[in-house]
């Protein structure tokens, strides 16, 4: 964004942003800050087995990591079993494979869900992993209400840049607000959806971009929560929001402050929203990302301070920071004992959590903020303007906006405008042919085992019983009337497979036909 | 040779070899081959769905064990030349199938929704024996009326909501079509679209005997596919019996032979340095000759 | 324009959904001249294959980013190989570490692309290849 080189106070709108804690919350949504709690750490992990998985979230617990976040890899994201010919070279790969109610035993084996909160990145099958989460605190004596952790379950930025749809829109929002509504029904304390600009941001689109996309998102959340008949005092209430910070430090602070104040005031202007929790606008964040480089890996030991700085001075209520090795690798446990230690240096030796909202008030910051919440609302405006957003995803008007960003971001970047040092400035000799220290090794057999346990649970399951569970799924999937979860949860107390579910939603509701538009 | 889904590596470099053919090559091309494909153009504004439409409606040809290969067009960039085509990816998991082939180009510079030899591709097609072969446009817009000369049946397709393109077209390709598709008729305007049609082709001044046809088509929903594969093959019946061979062929040589000069003085004007000319008259005479020479 | 006339394939094999990268490649490739067939997401090496060999292309370049890109480059190349088309090169682009370059050339990748690779490059290594 074009600054001036100095703000002063005749610059800014409303020299005094009010009080923390106080709608429309521009200084914070708590009002003692980080002096009450501070923010979660949350390392995002998980590959290859169940096993393996489980042993890592025990090591990282042990270190003092206060929340698990549970990365799946691509077939069950995707909704595919590990044995599909789809799923192949790609089991276990960007995460744990999660094919079925055993394996989720597995997984959080000897961990406690009622004392943990765990957040889980998963999309197009989210109503699925979401009901098998359910079904395992069932399993081990956990009551529902005590869950707590958040799914991504934010559909409409996969058609933008992740990638990991399913289902047509239409149906996929459908699931999208059965599991909202559910969720705040049985397990109040739970987030059942993290609206995510993180993954259009790291596509390559400007801090601007990503607030209005997500919020235009959000939007559209509301919109068919409150079309089906929900109070949006309550359901608000656990929408929370997911974003990327890169380098540019103030752009990043304001985003977050802009957006408090631009949810709240959306909130209220379009649905009357008065209840000033559902007001609240929470997010995690994600430091690094495309932000990092694989050239010089250990500069960007230094780029995710920078950025947890920018989170936590936006006041995130959670963050998770990138291991330096992220751009080329899955990380290590040193570099993802070095990204936790980052965050722990952060908050108990730099002082950053004494006071809150240090940055209030400032000229450049609150000058900022004013800019940054009245361009994202620009882009929402532009948004609607194209019909809204389910229609620029459907044309694929979005998607083709978002690339031509990504191509401008990478221009400047090769032409030097945007400078990344180690990568196009102060480059050492023999940058080419660093060495990277330990490397993680990937187990090769992780997907054989995974599919001979699967085939196990296929043969020792009540097979009758799981297709009763299925078929009834498949039934209340062809009309509107029903809330699918109590059904997801079924099947999956009957060890249904993600493949099998998504398999009877498909029979019904058809495939998301990509609009490849450049 | 005949298209039998194995030989597909052969016939791509065929296609390949017509797409860039030179003076020569074309010349020499046989543009009334013995046996020859049914030939079905698709137009239509951008976003009408062609590509959608067409593979549902090929889906629906392959069904009767017919073998169907088509030509997708997709504009060049007009700075670099170069080009996304994106038909194909829009035609779904359609594109592999057996006795279906698509081939993608770029219009390069023609303005006419067609491409460098279309014709000579076609006819490719006609000696690999398919049984129809289906020329997609670019579909810019109300000029793209030579497909009429190089197709047998041209099926305009037009999304609903436009109304104001009809008004557009009213008097271009809208003249020569002679099958109407509303198509993703399941969205609202539909309606209204397909009886203003109607409306306005009631007014066509009836020199042929072929009355064109309104037909609603869903691909999405699969309605309507039936009856434009109904109309097709009518319109095929009809043109087989009322068009005349001798007309038809001349009908081609103009084409390609308009195509041929153009495409070779584009390239001899943008390799002729007009610097040296004193005068318009000379760049004029100098680049006539040089189209005398067949490989400019 | 370095690669006018060149047809290049541009795909995203196996289920990554980070596509970013191929469609600024893509994007690219066309300006510097080419015709560029976009796959979009999800593809199979049979379907990625299949569609470079009726298309006639010069040259097939996959993004990865999941690093399943060993097995998926080695189903492309295959798959090209059966079907008649031995002679298309690969390029390869996405999280590619530095340890798996010479397996990955062994099996038939004329180049490989990272992220921060300048844009000019990539235009200039293809030509190069293709000339």
């Amino acid at each position: 964004m074009d600054v001036p080189p100095v703000v002063t106070a005749d610059m800014v709108n409303s020299a005094d942003p009010g009080v923390p804690g106080q709608a429309p919350y521009t200084r914070g949504i708590f009002k003692d800050g980080y002096r009450g709690r501070l923010w979660t750490f949350r390392q995002y992990s998980g590959f290859g087995t169940a096993e393996g998985t489980n042993e890592r979230y025990r090591f990282l617990l042990e270190k003092g990591s206060t929340g698990l976040s549970v990365a799946l890899d691509l077939p069950t994201q995707c909704g595919y079993d590990p044995d599909d010919p789809m799923s192949a070279g790609e089991v276990g790969k960007v995460g744990v494979s999660l094919s079925n109610l055993a394996e989720a035993e597995i997984l959080f084996d000897g961990i406690d869900l009622g004392s943990i909160s765990t957040s889980i990145t998963i999309n197009g099958s989210a109503a699925i992993v979401y009901a098998m989460y359910v079904a395992v605190a069932d399993k081990t004596g956990v009551p529902r209400a005590a869950l707590t952790g958040t799914i991504q379950n934010d559909i409409l930025k996969e058609y933008c840049a992740r990638g990991t749809w399913i289902f047509p829109v239409r149906p996929s929002m459908r699931l999208i607000a059965d599991t909202i509504l559910y969720s705040n029904e049985h397990t109040p304390r739970f987030n059942p959806i993290s609206i995510a600009g993180a993954h259009v941001r790291d596509a390559g689109v400007d801090e601007v971009e990503e607030l209005g996309y997500t919020l235009a998102n959000g939007l559209a959340y509301v919109d068919e929560l409150v079309a089906r008949g929900a109070d949006p005092n309550r359901f608000a209430r656990r929408l929370s929001f997911f974003f990327y910070v890169h380098m540019n430090f103030f752009e990043e602070i304001a985003k977050f402050r802009a957006g408090r104040r631009l949810w709240a005031r959306l909130l209220k202007e379009r649905y009357g929203v008065t209840d000033p929790k559902a007001l609240m606008f929470r997010f995690g964040v994600v430091c690094g990302g495309s932000s990092l480089t694989a050239a010089q890996p250990y500069n960007n030991i230094a780029r995710v301070a920078i950025e947890n700085m920018a989170a936590v001075f936006g006041g995130a209520q959670s963050v998770f920071t990138c291991a330096h090795d992220e751009a080329y690798q899955i990380p290590t446990e040193f570099s993802a004992e070095t990204a936790l230690r980052t965050q722990q240096i952060l908050a108990y030796e730099s002082g950053i959590d004494k006071t809150v909202d240090p940055l209030g008030g400032s000229y450049y910051v609150e000058w900022l903020t004013e800019k940054m919440e009245q361009k994202a609302e620009q882009v929402i405006g532009e948004l609607e303007q194209y019909g809204g957003v389910e229609k620029c995803i459907e044309d694929g008007y979005l998607q083709a906006r978002i690339a031509a960003s990504a191509r401008e971001r990478k221009v400047r970047t090769d032409n030097g405008d945007r400078v990344v040092v180690g990568e196009n400035a102060f480059r050492s000799n023999g940058d080419g042919e660093n060495e990277f220290g330990e490397v993680f090794r990937f187990d090769p057999a992780a997907s054989g085992k995974v599919i001979e346990k699967l085939e196990r649970v296929r043969q020792t399951r009540d097979n009758a019983e799981a297709d009763r569970c299925l078929s009834a799924l498949e039934k209340a999937a062809s009309g509107n009337s029903k809330n699918l979860l109590p059904y997801l949860v079924e099947c999956c107390h009957a060890y249904a497979t993600v493949g099998e579910m998504v398999g009877r939603l498909k029979n019904q509701w058809g495939e998301f036909r990509e609009p490849v538009r450049l | 040779m005949t298209f039998d889904g194995s030989n597909r590596a052969v016939l791509a470099k065929a296609v390949t070899s017509a797409a860039r053919a030179g003076v020569e090559q074309i010349l020499a091309q046989d543009l009334s081959p013995e046996h020859e494909a049914r030939r079905i153009g698709f137009t239509g504004p951008p976003g009408s769905g062609k590509s959608t439409l067409i593979a549902s409606w090929a889906e629906h040809r392959l069904k009767s064990d017919r073998s169907v290969a088509v030509l997708a067009i997709d504009p060049s960039s007009p700075i670099s030349q170069g080009a996304i085509l994106g038909d194909r990816i829009r035609m779904g998991s359609m594109d592999t199938r057996e006795k279906f082939f698509i081939r993608s180009v770029a219009s390069t510079r023609l303005h006419d929704g067609l491409c460098h030899n279309a014709l000579g591709i076609l006819s490719v097609f006609d000696r690999w024996g398919f049984d129809d072969a289906v020329l997609e446009t670019v579909g810019v817009g109300q000029t793209e009326c030579n497909i009429r000369f190089i197709t047998g049946t041209v099926v305009l397709v037009l999304p609903p909501n436009s109304g104001d393109v009809i008004q557009a077209m009213k008097a271009g390709i809208m003249e020569i079509a002679d099958i109407h598709v509303v198509n993703k008729c399941d969205l609202p305007g539909s309606r209204t679209l397909a009886r203003e049609l109607n409306s306005v082709l009631a007014m066509r001044s009836g020199a042929s005997t072929w009355s064109p046809k309104v037909i609603e088509v869903s691909s999405t929903a699969g309605s309507g596919l039936g009856e434009l594969d109904a109309a097709i093959d009518e319109h095929y019946l009809w043109y087989r019996e009322n068009s005349d061979r001798k007309t038809i062929l001349r009908k081609r040589i103009e084409y390609q032979l308009a195509e041929t000069v153009s495409h070779q003085f584009e390239s001899l004007l943008r390799d002729t340095d007009l610097d040296r000319f004193q005068s318009l008259g000379a760049a004029y005479t100098e680049l006539l000759s040089g189209l005398k020479q067949p490989d400019g | 324009m370095p690669l006018q006339g060149k047809r290049i394939l541009v795909g995203k094999p196996g289920l990554d959904g980070h596509d970013a990268g191929a469609k600024i490649i893509a994007l690219t490739l066309r300006d510097a001249g080419a015709e560029v067939i976009y796959t979009g997401l999800r593809k199979t090496p049979d379907y990625i294959a299949r569609v470079a060999v009726d298309e006639d292309v010069d040259a097939v370049g996959l993004s990865v980013l999941s690093g399943s890109h060993k097995e998926l480059v080695g189903l492309t190349r295959e798959k090209l190989d059966e079907f008649g088309a031995g002679d298309i090169p690969i390029f390869l682009g996405g999280t590619i570490p530095k340890q798996d370059y010479q397996e990955l050339e062994s099996r038939g990748v004329a180049a490989i692309f990272t992220a921060e690779m300048p844009l000019d490059q990539v235009v200039a290594t293809i030509e190069r290849i293709l000339r």
